[in-house]
């Protein structure tokens, strides 16, 4: 338990009674006017009680708002403005309530004093409202939803890695992390601790109890201190259930401070990560094997293209959601003479995005292959247990991202091997009951070592 | 009927967009080719498209919950095959050579340490150490251990992902199938399947996406049919069993001296009856029974023909062994697994009883790799060759495993084994599991795990990984609580994945 702090206890108060004022002030005002253009009468006395409510509760805000100042957790230049603005609110308002009482019938020139000083409450109220809410919600609070805004900038932000070699541990890893789970509380506007996480000088700064990181050791490290504290402890950051840290985020942060020394600039891989570290990275870059689909920014589909397929009699399954990534199967289905056409169109719409395609035992001729050597993301090809030969792999040029192809039960020979052996990413090709026989396979085998050939045993 | 129609034209939106959908499928019936009179493929490519459009999942045309899978599986399809029983680890896979010096002696304390033991062997005075009687030898590149009984495996073992330091807290058959099986001991939680086919859906729309085996040739611990329950997940992803004999799946047959040919318009009625029901009442089980009407008229073609051996040939039948000619089989169901996978089925269950051999283990276990390691070991090889092997993970194991020491008495020739819990080995293979590998390991009486222990929440997790759903997050509210299949517990053994 923190020790207890009155000044604190009571300036936390000040949110609550700064509307009293806001509202006084403005009925007195709004009534003021009324009274002139004649909608209401007799309204004298009222104006002055409210004006007067409004005085004295301004008063009690702004003794109130000194005292949560002296909190820390502010910007000091956001939080002068809005004293400033709230100081003048008060002492211009109670000046107004004077020249009421005081001036029971006004001249010409008095009315005009008058209803300047009213207006320059209402100018001031809002102001030291718009300042405060600021302070308490963040300066883009307001704007944030406004449309056509123009984009603010993180002096810390960084383009989007594409390769984990080019990847700043600090910048790229650490510094997200933190942009994601502390920065509503602790930025340039709001100073929650008196600790800002905005920019290199403010992690070196510290919040009010002093250094935040110290290099090399993270146990010391107020930073580390914080996020692995248990959860239920009364400083664990962020606070008040807000999402905690992952275990993950946790490891890249000690890494940081142990092992990269809590330096801005190092890049992660001159730190020689091990495998954990390296895969967490990965993920968290969304360049990582899992991740490594969603990388390949594939488009969105539209369902009357898959519409087209299922017509066909293929099932169409999205591999993971939202991956734009899809499985394309049509198992044991004939292929008629008749729609081979309607076929190829339809897989050509569905071309990016297919990874897998798998048309087991679907009567396939080496014509239909055609089709299939404009697939820029296939990894997994099934043509099994159709009539096709080599001319038929022939015919398909180039697979890019291919890594399994399944021949099994089909009429190629060493030929085919030979040809599919040039693209670069395939690892396995199925060849049982093809007309590759055994000794074949074995010379095969020797001349391409780094394709699985797998045959029956 | 017309009558019918006019109450649902008139009755709501729901019922009018529904009949919108019937009007396509008549017209998809009339212009639909090949399949003619019967108009299945219309029935088919009709549902396809409802799914399409008002589907569960739209983009995937096929049922699933939205958001998964979580991400990219590695496994599209699994078989299990459960040695139900508690298969002895010293006879199999988890050799201990230390043991055989020590025949007869008295289990230590310290190893045992206190452990309770069942009311079987708690009363015996003396617990002897009982060393396998059978022999032990390396095989493969992966230079595993394997016993005599299981020459087979032994030759498929690079493609074998052993997890050595298995563990549950069930010490009986019942409790711990129904942990194994569903992630809780007690009944009334859905079994794995039911939660995959819950979460992923199908690929297979003529076939169901759980499909359950019992092996004819072997006794023991009874089976209940709740293991591949959907406890109270909907009905339709309840694992549905295929016999051997006549009828694979009970109650599917037309009544005799009834042709069927109306079959169809009369589901069709009564689709269109349960779907006025639907809309009254809102009950989800009305959208279960029309569901599993529907599977039961694709089932009455595509179950015959995904049963009928009769196109595969002498050498497929000889790598299973003898025994996969006998329908109802171990052999012959690890055959038709392999049909059922090659048509997408998700899951795919076998169970195989008699691993329970409190006394007369040598004999007994024997018999029991005698009926089960060919055909298991050709299931492997058969999926590989043709390719299945890259997405599809089989898992081998059973509940609990048994203790070193003999139940009853030890003689060079003969001994039994109590059920032990503590550690057993289980293996998988195939998709995203690395092969040739050995995980965990346990302590020179195979009674403690000495490393990398590997609970049954632990598996769950991991095989839900493989299918790419993240555990913790595939959930059913069910009595006022959301429920996993791995509870509050599990954790993915990320070192065996490849
Ligand atoms: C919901 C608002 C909120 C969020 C989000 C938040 N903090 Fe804080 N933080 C506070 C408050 C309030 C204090 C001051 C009270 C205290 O010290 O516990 C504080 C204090 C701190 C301090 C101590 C500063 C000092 O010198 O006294 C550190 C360090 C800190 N936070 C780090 C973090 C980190 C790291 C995160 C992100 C993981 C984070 N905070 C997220 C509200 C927040």
């Amino acid at each position: 338990m923190e020790e207890s702090n009155l000044i604190l206890f009571f300036g936390r108060f000040h949110p609550l009674l700064v509307h009293l004022p806001i509202g006084f002030l403005m009925i007195a005002v709004l009534m003021e006017v009324a009274e002139r253009v004649g909608w209401l009468a007799n309204v004298r006395n009222a104006i002055v009680f409210a004006l007067l409510l409004g005085v004295v509760s301004a008063v009690a805000a702004s003794v109130l708002g000194f005292m949560l100042g002296t909190s820390g957790d502010y910007s000091p230049d956001m939080l002068d403005a809005h004293m400033w603005a709230g100081i003048v609110t008060t002492v211009v308002s109670a000046v107004a309530l004077v020249l009421k009482v005081g001036w029971e019938n006004f001249t010409k020139r008095q009315t005009q004093l008058y209803l300047g000083l009213l207006a320059l409450v209402m100018t001031s109220l809002s102001a030291t409202g718009h300042l405060g809410g600021n302070m308490t919600h963040g300066s883009d609070y307001l704007t944030y939803y406004m449309p056509f805004k123009p984009k603010t900038t993180d002096p810390l932000a960084r383009p989007k890695v594409t390769d984990i070699q080019q990847a700043q541990l600090f910048g790229d890893l650490v510094h997200p992390i933190i942009t994601n789970k502390c920065k509503s509380c602790h930025n340039q506007d709001k100073k929650k601790g008196g600790l800002s996480l905005s920019s290199i000088e403010d992690y070196l700064k510290g919040g009010k109890h002093g250094s935040l990181i110290v290099a090399g050791d993270p146990s010391s490290s107020e930073l580390f201190h914080r996020v692995t504290l248990p959860s239920d402890h009364e400083e664990i950051m962020p606070p008040d259930g807000k999402t905690p840290l992952t275990k993950e985020e946790i490891a890249i942060i000690k890494f940081w401070l142990e092992t990269g020394n809590a330096d801005f600039d190092t890049l992660l891989v001159a730190l020689d990560p091990d495998e954990e570290i390296s895969n967490i990275a990965l993920l968290q870059l969304q360049l990582g094997a899992e991740a490594g689909q969603s990388q390949l920014d594939l488009d969105t589909v539209s369902l009357d293209k898959i519409e087209r397929l299922t017509a066909l009699g293929y099932e169409v399954r999205e591999l993971a959601a939202g991956s734009h990534a899809y499985e394309v199967t049509l198992n044991g289905t004939k292929i008629m003479k008749e729609n081979r056409l309607h076929h190829h169109e339809a897989l050509g719409l569905l071309k990016n995005n297919i990874l897998s395609l798998k048309m087991r035992n679907c009567d396939l001729k080496d014509i239909d292959l055609e089709i299939l050597s404009d697939m820029p993301v296939l990894q997994h090809l099934d043509l099994s247990q159709n009539t096709i030969s080599d001319s038929g792999i022939q015919s398909l040029q180039h697979l890019p991202q291919l890594k399994c192809l399944n021949l099994y039960a089909t009429q190629v020979t060493t030929l085919t091997i030979e040809h599919v052996a040039a693209w670069p990413q395939l690892s396995t090709v199925y060849i049982w009951q093809t007309n590759i026989d055994k000794e074949s396979l074995a010379s095969l085998r020797e001349t391409h070592q780094n394709i699985n050939l797998i045959s029956g045993s | 009927m017309c009558h019918h129609h006019d109450i649902l034209r008139s009755n709501s939106e729901d019922l009018k967009k529904i009949e919108k959908q019937m009007d396509r499928r008549q017209f998809l019936t009339k212009t639909s080719m090949g399949l003619g009179a019967i108009a299945l493929g219309s029935l088919f490519g009709a549902d396809r498209l409802l799914a399409g459009t008002g589907g569960d999942n739209p983009i995937s045309g096929i049922k699933g919950i939205p958001g998964l899978p979580h991400h990219l599986p590695k496994a599209k399809r699994v078989v299990y095959l459960f040695q139900s029983g508690g298969p002895s680890q010293f006879e199999t896979f988890d050799y201990k050579p230390k043991l055989t010096d020590m025949f007869g002696q008295e289990l230590p304390e310290s190893i045992r340490g206190g452990q309770r033991l069942t009311g079987m062997s708690a009363q015996q005075s003396s617990l002897p150490i009982a060393p396998s009687k059978y022999t032990f030898d390396q095989y493969g590149e992966s230079r595993a251990w394997v016993s005599e009984l299981m020459p087979h495996t032994a030759e498929v073992v690079d493609d074998l992902c052993f997890i050595k330091s298995m563990y549950t807290e069930q010490i009986n058959h019942d409790p711990a199938i129904t942990f194994f099986q569903t992630g809780h001991q007690l009944p009334g939680r859905p079994s794995i399947g039911a939660w995959a086919s819950y979460g992923l859906g199908t690929d297979n729309q003529d076939l169901p996406t759980f499909i359950t085996l019992v092996s004819k040739n072997a006794g023991g611990q009874p089976l209940y049919s709740r293991l591949w329950g959907n406890g109270f997940l909907p009905t339709e992803h309840q694992g549905v069993q295929f016999r051997s004999g006549k009828d694979p799946v009970l109650y599917l047959n037309n009544p005799e001296n009834y042709e069927g040919k109306d079959r169809q318009r009369m589901l069709h009625y009564l689709k269109e009856m349960n779907e006025v029901q639907h809309s009254t009442y809102g009950d989800p089980e009305i959208n279960a029974r029309i569901a599993q009407y529907e599977m039961a008229f694709k089932m009455q073609t595509s179950v015959p023909e995904v049963t009928d051996l009769s196109s595969e040939s002498d050498e497929t039948f000889d790598m299973y062994g003898p025994d996969s000619r006998d329908p109802g089989t171990y052999a012959a169901n690890c055959l038709l697994a392999r049909r059922l996978l090659e048509k997408d089925v998700k899951f795919v269950q076998l169970y195989h009883r008699g691993w329970d051999q409190h006394t007369h283990l040598p004999g007994g276990i024997k018999n029991q790799c005698k009926n089960t390691d060919q055909a298991t070991a050709a299931l492997v090889k058969d999926l590989k060759q043709r390719g299945l092997l890259e997405d599809t993970l089989v898992i081998w194991g059973g509940e609990f495993g048994r203790t070193v020491y003999s139940q009853g008495k030890l003689t060079q020739d003969n001994y039994g084994r109590d059920h032990h819990p503590r550690c057993f080995t289980m293996w998988m293979a195939g998709a995203g599991v690395k092969p040739g590998f050995t995980h965990g390991e346990t302590d020179d009486f195979s009674y403690n795990i000495t490393k990398d222990p590997v609970h049954v929440h632990d598996f769950h997790a991991t095989l839900l990984h493989l299918m790419g759903v993240d555990h913790e997050k595939l959930t059913y509210k069910a009595q006022g609580r959301r429920f996993r299949l791995t509870d509050v517990h599990g954790h993915v053994v990320k070192d065996i994945l490849s």
